[in-house]
């Protein structure tokens, strides 16, 4: 027979042993990502061979002009968002994400010499913009104060994470020429084309107003869906 | 049962460490054989290159025979420390290389018709980039060889490295020619 005091031990001897496991593949994974972006040599982009490289410059839009957050309405080259609201009851309050998006276009990273295009989806970003503020309606109404308030006002929280046009970035991963690549752009195209001959999957996946057509928001979640679809197979 | 428990996390934790630093060492060295290879594929389409830059100059240089065979043997004695994969040749080699060609573009100088072809031209500019990009690429090597290098002579890495196979790669210097300016006067004197 196990006493209660027993089971207790057992139980936080049990879970010890799981959060120091935990702890334990945590170093081992960071270990291996600190290694591999010391161990792997920087290349120039115009004379990078095609494969698995690093390369360093600053960003910059790939279209004529930068992105926008969503939120914030920033301009940027890259940019991921979530809205969360905060939950009560007796116990406890609790923040639950009600919306979350990251951006699926492509931008440009500029060395000394040349360009490339970099590809976000699927990308572990070490964002160079952090924002958190807080607000009483489910969008926010302006971007985030220059200075952190003192208390927070509202329930709900937005936070923005932003690369901007000219921010130094180091990113590693596979280089592909423009000739294997092709045009993403095209490549989204054809992905929402083969989309399209569908009519009735695309209505079930995108007409979240169920009104049997897809206006403009529907219809940008699709080519976002489009563009990180195409992406996933070409980059 | 507590201290048996510690010492099989502590006994984890130094062969999961032992795996990552052993793992860590293949694939610096697989960096450094990567980076010659990229050299290597440079070498190959500038070896294709030169012959044709010669048979223009040819048709040109009516009495520059010396000149072009020199870049010719050159030309040969990279290939063959290509190779032969050895650093320290194939430096040598591209010295000698790279004083042909500066010769051959310097002698081309007394060619006006030569230097305006447009076949001369295109070659002459397909090298230079091939070069840049040799030069470029060499830095990229000697990264991944003074990584390589470093990491099997720091502790603890150089217990797993002196267990298994790792052993030091060699720096790839082109050229001491490099650092000082080419001699025009002894080109054009010949």
């Amino acid at each position: 027979m196990v006493g209660p005091q027993l089971l207790h031990y057992g139980i936080a001897a049990v879970m010890a042993a799981a959060g120091a496991l935990l702890a334990l593949y945590n170093f081992f994974v960071r270990l291996r990502r600190d290694r591999l972006v010391a161990d792997t040599p920087p290349v120039r982009i115009r004379s990078a061979a095609q494969g698995y490289v690093k390369v360093s410059g600053r960003a910059a839009a790939a279209g004529a002009s930068p992105a926008r957050a969503p939120l914030s309405a920033r301009p940027c080259v890259w940019w991921d968002y979530e809205i969360a609201r905060l939950e009560r009851d007796r116990q406890r309050s609790q923040w639950h994400t009600i919306e979350s998006g990251a951006s699926v276009e492509l931008f440009a990273l500029i060395d000394a010499e040349a360009q490339c295009l970099v590809g976000p989806v699927r990308a572990e970003i070490t964002p160079t913009t952090r924002s958190v503020w807080y607000g009483t309606e489910p969008r926010p109404l302006g971007p985030p104060p220059s200075s952190n308030p003192l208390w927070r006002a509202g329930d709900w929280r937005y936070t923005e994470r932003l690369l901007s046009a000219g921010d130094h970035l180091c990113v590693m991963g596979e280089l592909r020429s423009h000739s294997e690549l092709g045009d993403v752009n095209a490549a989204t195209a054809a992905k929402l084309h083969e989309w399209k001959q569908d009519q009735q999957a695309l209505l079930a996946r995108f007409d979240v107003n169920h009104d049997g057509k897809l206006d403009a928001a529907e219809w940008e979640a699709a080519r976002l869906a489009a563009a990180r679809a195409s992406q996933s197979q070409t980059l | 049962m507590l201290v048996l428990l510690v010492l099989l996390f502590l006994i984890v934790a130094l062969v999961g460490y032992l795996i990552g630093v052993y793992n860590g060492l293949v694939r610096v060295r697989a960096a450094v054989k990567l980076a010659w290879s990229n050299i290597d594929v440079l070498l190959v389409q500038r070896h294709d290159e030169l012959p044709k830059l010669v048979e223009v100059c040819r048709q040109y240089m009516r009495y520059e025979a010396d000149t072009l065979d020199r870049v010719m043997r050159a030309r040969a004695g990279v290939d063959a420390a290509r190779s032969s994969g050895n650093p320290g040749s194939l430096g040598a080699a591209e010295r000698e290389l790279r004083s042909g060609l500066n010769g051959l573009y310097a002698v081309a100088e007394n060619y006006p018709q030569l230097k305006a072809s447009e076949p001369f031209r295109h070659l002459q500019e397909r090298i230079s980039g091939l070069e840049t990009a040799l030069a470029d690429r060499r830095e990229v090597y000697n990264d991944a060889v003074n990584t390589n290098n470093v990491r099997i002579d720091a502790f603890p890495d150089v217990l797993v490295a002196r267990l298994g196979e790792f052993p030091p790669a060699q720096l790839l210097h082109f050229q001491a020619d490099q650092k000082s300016d080419v001699d025009l006067s002894a080109a054009f004197s010949r």
